[in-house]
This record gives C-alpha cells, sequence and structure tokens, in this order.
C-alpha cells in the first residue's frame, strides 16, 4: 500500500511543482530538492484531496501557526516547548533530527515526499477502519 | 510623533491623545500572473473556502474572484506573514488574515489569530509588471496612550 500511495503522490508531486517523477525520491524536501514555494504546498494539499478523496483539516498536514507564535520560537530558533509543540502536531515529520539544530528557517526543509507518504497511509488506514 | 499614513483604518485607529507606535516588521512578496491563474483556474472554489477570510469570501464571490484580485491578496497575505517573521502561514494563516483593498494601489490586513497580538495591523502598496504581481508592506505597533 506504501508503494502504491508513494507512486500516486509522485504523480501528484510531479504536476504540481514541474518536476520529472524520477527525481522525487522518498527523503526529498519539498522545498530545497524540488523548489516548492508556498502557493506549491496549497497546490499539492488540494491535489491531494481531490486525488484520495479526503479532506486535509488546515494545520494537519503542514502546520503553519507553530513558526508564528511567539511561545514557540525565540530568536529564530524553536524553543523545547515549540519542538514539544511540533512532535504533537507533525508526528510524521523527522522531528529529532530538525531538534538538533532548530533553526526556523531549516524547518521546511524537514517536509519531506516521506512525511506525506506517512501521513497519507495514516489517514487511508483511518478510513478504512471508519 | 510618527507621521501615519491617511488611510481609512489608521484613520480610525488614530484619535487625539495617542501616539504612534514604531514599525515591527517589513514583508514582501512577488506571485508570477500566469501560475496564479493556473491555480485559480484549478482550485478556484477550494481557494476561496479555505484561503480567504470571511470578509474576503463576501467581497469577491464567484467570478468576482479574478486572477488579479486573486494575485494581489496572495501577495499581500504573503507579506504580511513575512513581516510577522514568519515562512510558511499554513493554510489557517491565510484564511486569518484579512487584506481590505483601499484606493489605487493600497492595502492594509489585519490578523486575528498570528501572534504577536501587537502590530498586527498593517499598511502595504501593490506593484507589479505584466507577469507578476508583489505586494509590500509595514506592520506597526498599535498606538499606545501619549
Amino acid at each position: 500500500m506504501a508503494d502504491e500511495v508513494f507512486h500516486k503522490l509522485k504523480g501528484i508531486l510531479s504536476a504540481a511543482l514541474g518536476v520529472e517523477e524520477e527525481d522525487i525520491q522518498l527523503e526529498s524536501s519539498l522545498v530545497r530538492d524540488l523548489g516548492a514555494e508556498s502557493i506549491d504546498f496549497i497546490d499539492i494539499i488540494f491535489r491531494l484531496e481531490k486525488a484520495f478523496d479526503f479532506k486535509i483539516p488546515s494545520g494537519e498536514l503542514f502546520p503553519g501557526h507553530i513558526l508564528n507564535d511567539e511561545r514557540f520560537v525565540k530568536e529564530g530558533r524553536v524553543t523545547p516547548e515549540g519542538l514539544n509543540e511540533l512532535r504533537a502536531r507533525l508526528p510524521y515529520m523527522d522531528v529529532e533530527s530538525f531538534a538538533k539544530d532548530p533553526q526556523v528557517t531549516r524547518l521546511s526543509d524537514f517536509f519531506t515526499v516521506q512525511m506525506i507518504v506517512r501521513y497519507l497511509h495514516d489517514r487511508l488506514a483511518k478510513n478504512a477502519k471508519v | 510623533m510618527t507621521a501615519w499614513p491617511k488611510t481609512p483604518k489608521f484613520d480610525r485607529i488614530l484619535k487625539p491623545g495617542l501616539e504612534a507606535g514604531r514599525c515591527t516588521g517589513v514583508g514582501i512578496d512577488i506571485l508570477a500572473r500566469k501560475r496564479a491563474s493556473v491555480f485559480l483556474r484549478r482550485h478556484g472554489r477550494r481557494i476561496s473556502g479555505r484561503l480567504l477570510s470571511k470578509r474576503e469570501r463576501a467581497a469577491f464571490p464567484g467570478a468576482k474572484l479574478t486572477p488579479l484580485v486573486f494575485s494581489r491578496l496572495f501577495a499581500a497575505k504573503e507579506a504580511y506573514f513575512k513581516a510577522c517573521g514568519g515562512t510558511w502561514m499554513g493554510l489557517e494563516g491565510f484564511s486569518s488574515i484579512d487584506v481590505e483593498f483601499l484606493s489605487g494601489r493600497r492595502f492594509c490586513a489585519f490578523s486575528s489569530s498570528i501572534r504577536p497580538r501587537r502590530g498586527r495591523t498593517a499598511e502595504g502598496v501593490f506593484f507589479g509588471t505584466r507577469d507578476f504581481i508583489g505586494a509590500e508592506i509595514l506592520i506597526w505597533d498599535a498606538p499606545g496612550r501619549a
């Protein structure tokens, strides 16, 4: 199932970002490796909703408010409290690797293809139970 | 005393005996018109429901959300967000920012949810070419007692 999801996701990312499918790897960062910008994140969310026929609630896949909350970010770095918030809000992301040098500007590097695959896998499993 | 821009929104904020605050953020964003048009054509209904504020949805229903209007709203929200020091604001961030077009190329913006709470009212101006739309914005501290 994960392979099937990854295959479908590659098609979506290729169309949204204008990159070749063979350049899309599980560990690819959407921003650093595939050149995604903010409008692309939204495009990807909407395309995923259409392709998988479920709604992705605000803040679930790529939450934004954590980065703009003065409780969670101090002097350009995510605080320990912010890291805990990330762990809770972004269970699909590799927060532990990010935590080694938690500069806010690095966070989007950790929005990877793998992260979306994990999210989709989880959502599809939950939907199947329902 | 700092000279305040004369716009309806700031005129409402400024009252006798109040002192202007300081600029707390500057933001700028540009968006390719073609990219915006394709995006709008593909996701029109979702854009209105998920990215626009309640007031914006009322102001730009259906066909009134043209590529130019969408480009300006998007660039203004992104610029606002950058002025707050943010990088990616999430869908909830977009819909929480309310952009109001003023006369000419000016606009003001407001967010009810982005922290810090102070200095969340902003004023900006649009610029652009045939290919790009841009927005630059300044955020000010709320005025305090003189």
